[in-house]
């Protein structure tokens, strides 16, 4: 009956990593921005997660598992304001009085790192929905 | 043949004392009666082992199946073997004297 | 509650079970879906003791000779709730998310596997009363 709900945790979540996979996107494009419209060099950007309360029916039918229930979403894009890294370059056009340019706080290792952690996370998703869609396949064959 | 009409459970004379020569032949009414048992046995057997595997006492799927099966291949069985009977039984009762 | 259930405590217990294995796997998929939330405790649905306990309160042993019946109330059965407790991440590293992915994948499979035995052992017994019904034609 409620593997529907299991559905919506699962897409939920592969929502969630997706958007982070796009802010780890933008930081990979932009390890090298000295500047943004909103002035000064690109700040590295991060996803937050926070869980969601996912069942609302069945709260009636077995309200010890329903509060365990939650999904997951992107509570904000945090912005890095650590410092950024100065290099010196007199004759990049970005350059300040002393010669140093401001590039950002991304470090390609680490992005990429975080960026395997939410293929599999995503991927650990899709298992999921695969494992519910299949039990729900077999409930249709009682009595086949 | 009043055997056979008269499905009652065998009298303890007929089941306690069965001769060599007795056991090849014996009633009809009697075998029916202990393969009845038998499966009622397996069904109960295989319930339990479900009931088992599922509260966790014992973690073996393919016992639990082979038991199912088995008591599934006895029900069968014995529903065959009645259906014979009655068309058996209905064919005799067509006789013309 | 359907007659059959009342009847049959075998068939009682395996309906339970699956809609506890539904449950269950809800709550695995929370857990891998809050592998990444800050701060997230994964919840773990326990049944099988309860269901143990109120199986047990007669014991039941196969004999040749006597068709003993079930004495296992449809009730002690259906108010089984199981219950969820949280094991939040001792490490304090990191951002204090306790959930071990590779685990909860383990339970996830082996939850899916336990399920459809249930699903099985059902459709098996209750073809075998169509096919009594039926008179085996």
């Amino acid at each position: 009956m409620d593997l529907f709900t299991t559905f919506d945790i699962a897409s939920s979540a592969m929502r969630a990593q997706r958007t982070r996979l796009n802010t780890i996107s933008s930081n990979l494009a932009n390890v090298e921005t000295t500047s943004t419209p909103e002035g000064g060099p690109y700040k590295r950007k991060s996803t937050y997660f926070q869980t969601i309360p996912m069942a609302f029916e069945d709260r009636l039918q077995n309200s010890i598992a329903s509060k365990a229930l939650q999904g997951v979403k992107v509570k904000e894009i945090l912005e890095d304001d650590s410092e950024p890294q100065k290099v010196y370059n007199p004759s990049h056009p970005d350059a300040d009085e002393f010669g140093y340019i401001s590039l950002p706080n991304i470090s390609v290792l680490k992005e990429i790192v975080d960026m395997s952690s939410a293929v599999r996370s995503y991927e650990a998703n899709t298992t999921v929905i695969k494992s519910a869609k299949r039990m729900a396949l077999k409930a249709l064959e009682i009595g086949r | 043949m009043n055997e056979i009409i008269g499905l009652s459970p065998p009298t303890p004379s007929t089941t306690t004392q069965t001769s060599p020569s007795q056991k090849v032949g014996t009633s009809f009414n009697q075998y029916l009666t202990e393969m009845i048992d038998e499966t009622n046995s397996k069904l109960q057997v295989a319930d339990k082992a479900a009931m088992d595997f599922h509260t966790g006492k014992v973690k073996n799927l393919h016992e639990v199946m082979i038991a199912m099966e088995e008591a599934n291949i006895s029900t069968r069985f014995v529903v065959q073997v009645r259906n014979k009977m009655i068309e058996a039984y209905q064919e005799v009762l067509r006789i013309q004297l | 509650m359907s007659i059959l259930t009342q009847l049959d405590g075998a068939m009682n217990l395996l309906h339970k079970v699956l809609d506890l294995r539904t449950t269950n796997q809800q709550v695995i998929a929370s857990n891998i879906a809050n592998a990444d939330t800050p701060g997230y405790a994964p919840a773990s649905f326990q049944f099988e003791k309860q269901l143990r306990n109120a199986v047990s309160e007669v014991d039941i042993r196969p004999v040749t000779n006597q068709p003993g019946h079930f004495a296992i109330t449809p009730d002690s059965i259906n108010q089984i709730k199981g219950e969820i407790t949280r094991s939040p991440d001792k490490t304090r590293i990191g951002d204090q998310n306790g959930v071990k992915l590779d685990q909860e994948m383990i339970n996830l499979s082996e939850n899916q596997i336990l399920y459809e035995a249930a699903m099985t052992m059902l459709n098996k017994k209750l073809a075998l009363l169509k096919y009594s019904a039926n008179d085996g034609k």
